[in-house]
């Protein structure tokens, strides 16, 4: 085990350091000149551009860029935005935006995992019965739905017509709140949105593959033996079958810790949900090159710990794998 | 080459390649993403691009789009169009103070452009606002009621129904609130709100008195400015706003080579300032300009007493942070003054009591809140929990809103100029004749019509009426649409359909073009035979091994 655990633990870091370059690189070779972008506007004059280009320190060669930024990196420093004049990634990062990202995703990825792993489960079970054809429709349809659209019914229909959402925000405008209760409620409110849209995204994703794992497991022989042994349909279902189907969703769930950070573009935009999807959306529009590396190295870094941890997971829920 | 995700550039570039192809010309459209658009400018790789470029609250544009030593990689004019006679005129006309003599040569100006058409101007976008309709008392002009070139819609702006909060529906949040850094409209709304300006604009783009008596006064050698501030103006903590100021103001830019709107200019030509009392600002140009006014009279003032410190105040790095930590850095002399700034929600802006003009403005704060989408934004302007927005609505909204009773829709022309611009030195659009044949083969009201839906105002002139009516020379060529002018233009000079295939040859370039269509084959000829080759290599090796 501890061997595996060293040798999962050394390609992360050599995985991390590869990203760290590409990162860095990948925006620099891309034709692109963020003076212009940041300011879009032809009427900045010459003088006015120079003194960008230097502010932005990119008048400098590209591996003294490089080597700085790296330095900057070891330190902590994800250098300073150039839509947000001056000032530091890291907090734009770690701030309001991972909060807002990792309440609504969490949520969202949480309530969906669970429907989606007993409603596929059942579905298994039942299968071709009325409700395992229904669900996969349901989840069929929700799934291939673009989520802006779904996003846009429920302000249309819940926001204008009911009135009974915010159409947009995180918080009522202008607003003081006497106590962190009164805060919250209205928080949640304003998360009604945005929150059921992503669940019922989220919800087909999961179902379909717990579905297609737990009939996989169906056919396996174990499964003819325990019921050859007299087993109850229950205990089949929940200690045989569910068991070995939530391997796969083990992989699932370290893919989506990503969300947890990367947050959900299209969703937190057409809800100006102050995310980091909606960061990401922004930084790629103004050329915001510090912002997009710091936000690429924050989600390098969570997809690659988030890796090793369903390695060992996995080691753990499943006694045949060992390195 | 268009702008690919400006819907406007790419329709547009679509509906002027088919009126095109009318007379003979086959241009391929090629939507191009801004990171490789700039630098193709640059590296003038391109023969035609169309976009929008925008105006600035005076004709600036007329300087930096057709003056030769402009013409350099990153500055104004990517055109590369060079012409001694349009610099010579341009020249004399920076150096003019005298206003009714600089229109005059801007006349002179407009008309040699007209002639060498380095760039087709197209039209101008329209501007929808969209108000509730208690809303009354802004300002119309060029580039709309809300706009940072209109000062005078927020202090002036009031509810009949009596509200007294002012919420306008906004996609983007400041940049910063330093009106030293500040590149963009996305700031420049908050920087003419917290700070005053020593000019502002009327309805026609003329400049009036602001934070002044009188506009400034020129000497007769043009390069002595003087301003008379207003007296007893106050920053918003309460110390006298002084001439020093307006001096520091002007310094400070220059040495810390600052960022703000006419920064460019004021670099350029400032040289030194003087205050002989506390209302006199005295500033000393390195040489006249024709816009010194505008220029000086529009950059926003800040307080000595606070920018000097400049370990409380970093010229370029105000975090976002900054201004919520410590609100002082945000003093100014405006209208309005900060409160808060709940960043990805709303800044809040309150009423300034003591702002010289009595009684204004007539709101008690002013809301910016931040909504992503046209559409939500849309909805929460029907909806009521927004008065107005930032920008124009956008097109397909706007005819909705115009059904909606609750809200009244204005319409004025919008600061963006769509253009067809050449470059000026690559055959064959180094011949002015070509140029022109394009300007009369191209039809104007259906590239409105097409690339714009209708909701634009079409330009003839490098200074439109429509935008400068102080500066715009009304008896200039305008090129109506002609294709039968196009066509005998082009059959003249020699551009001929030699192989009627309904496109006409570039002039000597026909034989070239085959040759190299020839070497294209070749080369092709020669890949295909290589894989072949390779392919059968490895059937070989496979059979050998068997």
């Amino acid at each position: 085990m501890r061997d595996y655990l060293i040798k999962r633990g050394a390609s992360a870091l050599v995985t991390l350091g590869l990203a760290i370059v590409l990162n860095f690189f990948l925006f620099r070779i891309m034709p692109g000149d963020p003076t212009r972008t940041v300011t879009g506007d032809f009427r900045i004059t010459p003088e006015v551009r120079q003194a960008l280009v230097h502010q932005f320190g990119l008048d400098q060669p590209l591996w003294v860029q490089f080597v700085l930024y790296v330095k900057n990196l070891l330190m902590g420093n994800l250098g300073v935005s150039f839509q947000y004049r001056g000032t530091a990634v890291i907090s734009i990062i770690f701030g309001r935006r991972l909060f807002n990202t990792f309440i609504l995703m969490g949520s969202s990825i949480t309530v969906a995992l669970i429907i989606g792993i007993v409603v596929g489960t059942i579905a298994a079970w039942k299968r071709e019965s009325k409700f395992d054809v229904s669900t996969v429709i349901f989840s069929l349809v929700t799934y291939s739905m673009p989520v802006f659209w779904l996003g846009m019914l429920i302000i249309l229909i819940f926001g204008y017509y009911l009135g009974s959402i915010p159409i947009a925000g995180t918080m009522t405008v202008g607003i003081t709140y006497s106590n962190v209760l009164e805060y919250a409620a209205d928080y949640l409110h304003h998360m009604t949105g945005p929150f059921v849209t992503l669940t019922i995204s989220f919800i087909g994703y999961y179902f379909i593959i717990m579905r297609d794992s737990i009939l996989d497991v169906f056919t396996e022989d174990y499964m003819l033996t325990a019921k050859a042994k007299g087993l109850s349909n229950r205990k089949i279902l929940f200690r045989h079958a569910m068991r070995n189907a939530t391997l796969p969703m083990v992989s699932v769930i370290a893919i989506e810790v990503t969300y947890l950070f990367g947050g959900a573009t299209m969703t937190e935009t057409v809800f100006s949900w102050y995310g980091i999807g909606r960061l990401i959306y922004e930084a790629v529009v103004m050329a915001d090159f510090p912002v997009l590396q710091g936000v690429f190295v924050v989600m390098a870094v969570v997809v690659i710990t988030a890796n090793f941890c369903a390695d060992i997971v996995y080691a753990l829920l499943d006694p045949r794998i060992r390195y | 080459m268009v702008l690919s995700w400006d819907d406007w550039s790419v329709h547009s570039g679509e509906a002027i390649a088919e009126q095109l192809k009318k007379v003979g010309i086959s241009v391929e459209v090629v939507p191009t993403d801004d990171s490789a658009m700039y630098p193709r400018l640059y590296d003038r790789d391109y023969g035609i691009e169309e976009m929008s470029y925008g105006y600035a609250s005076y004709p600036q544009h007329m300087y930096y789009r057709f003056y030769s030593k402009e013409d350099c990689a990153q500055c104004g004019q990517d055109w590369s169009f060079r012409n001694a006679t349009v610099d010579a005129a341009i020249d004399e006309m920076l150096r003019t103070t005298d206003k009714e003599k600089a229109r005059g040569l801007m006349w002179q100006v407009e008309q040699m452009a007209a002639e060498n058409v380095p760039y087709i101007p197209l039209f101008l976008s329209d501007e929808y606002h969209a108000f509730r309709k208690e809303w009354t008392g802004y300002t119309m002009m060029p580039a709309g009621p809300i706009s940072d070139l209109n000062f005078q819609t927020l202090p002036n702006i009031y509810s009949t129904a009596g509200k007294k909060d002012l919420i306008i529906a906004f996609n983007n949040e400041p940049e910063t609130f330093s009106p030293m850094a500040a590149t963009t409209g996305r700031s420049y709304v908050y920087s003419m709100s917290i700070y005053d300006t020593l000019l502002a604009f009327d309805e026609k783009l003329q400049p009036i008195p602001w934070m002044t008596t009188a506009l400034p006064e020129t000497s007769s050698d043009g390069k002595t400015l003087t301003f008379h501030l207003k007296p007893d103006l106050k920053w918003h903590d309460g110390q006298p706003v002084t001439a020093r100021d307006v001096i520091f103001t002007f310094e400070y830019i220059v040495a810390q080579s600052a960022t703000g709107r006419n920064s460019g200019e004021i670099m350029k030509y400032f040289d030194s300032g003087e205050a002989p009392d506390d209302l006199t600002a005295v500033i000393h140009l390195k040489e006249p300009y024709v816009f010194a006014t505008e220029a000086f009279g529009n950059q926003y003032i800040v307080p000595e007493h606070i920018w000097k410190d400049t370990s409380l105040i970093p010229t370029y790095d105000w975090d976002q942070t900054l201004v919520q930590s410590n609100p002082k850095v945000a003093v100014g002399s405006g209208p309005f003054m900060f409160s808060a700034w709940v960043p990805g929600e709303y800044v809040k802006l309150v009423k300034n009591p003591n702002w010289w003009m009595t009684g204004h403005p007539l709101i008690d704060s002013l809301i910016f809140r931040k909504i992503d989408t046209e559409s939500a934004r849309m909805l929460a302007i029907q909806k009521g929990e927004v008065d107005t927005e930032r920008y124009s609505v956008e097109p397909a909204f706007v005819e909705q809103a115009k059904t909606n009773p609750d809200l009244v829709v204005t319409h004025t022309v919008d600061e963006w100029d769509y253009l067809l611009a050449f470059n000026n030195k690559s055959p064959p659009f180094d011949d002015v004749w070509v140029r022109r044949a394009f300007a009369y083969a191209i039809n104007k009201e259906d590239v409105v019509k097409r690339g714009a839906l209708g909701y634009g105002t079409v330009t003839t002139s490098y200074c439109p009426d429509a935008f400068f009516p102080y500066w715009h020379n009304p008896n200039v060529l305008t090129y109506q649409y002609d294709p039968d002018k196009a066509n005998k233009i082009l059959d003249e000079q020699g551009y001929l359909d030699i192989d009627g295939d309904g496109i006409r040859e570039l002039k000597g370039v026909v034989a070239a073009s085959r040759q190299a269509q020839q070497t294209q084959y070749m080369g092709y000829a020669a890949i295909a035979a290589i894989v072949i080759l390779a392919a059968l290599y490895l059937v070989y090796r496979r059979r050998k091994k068997a």
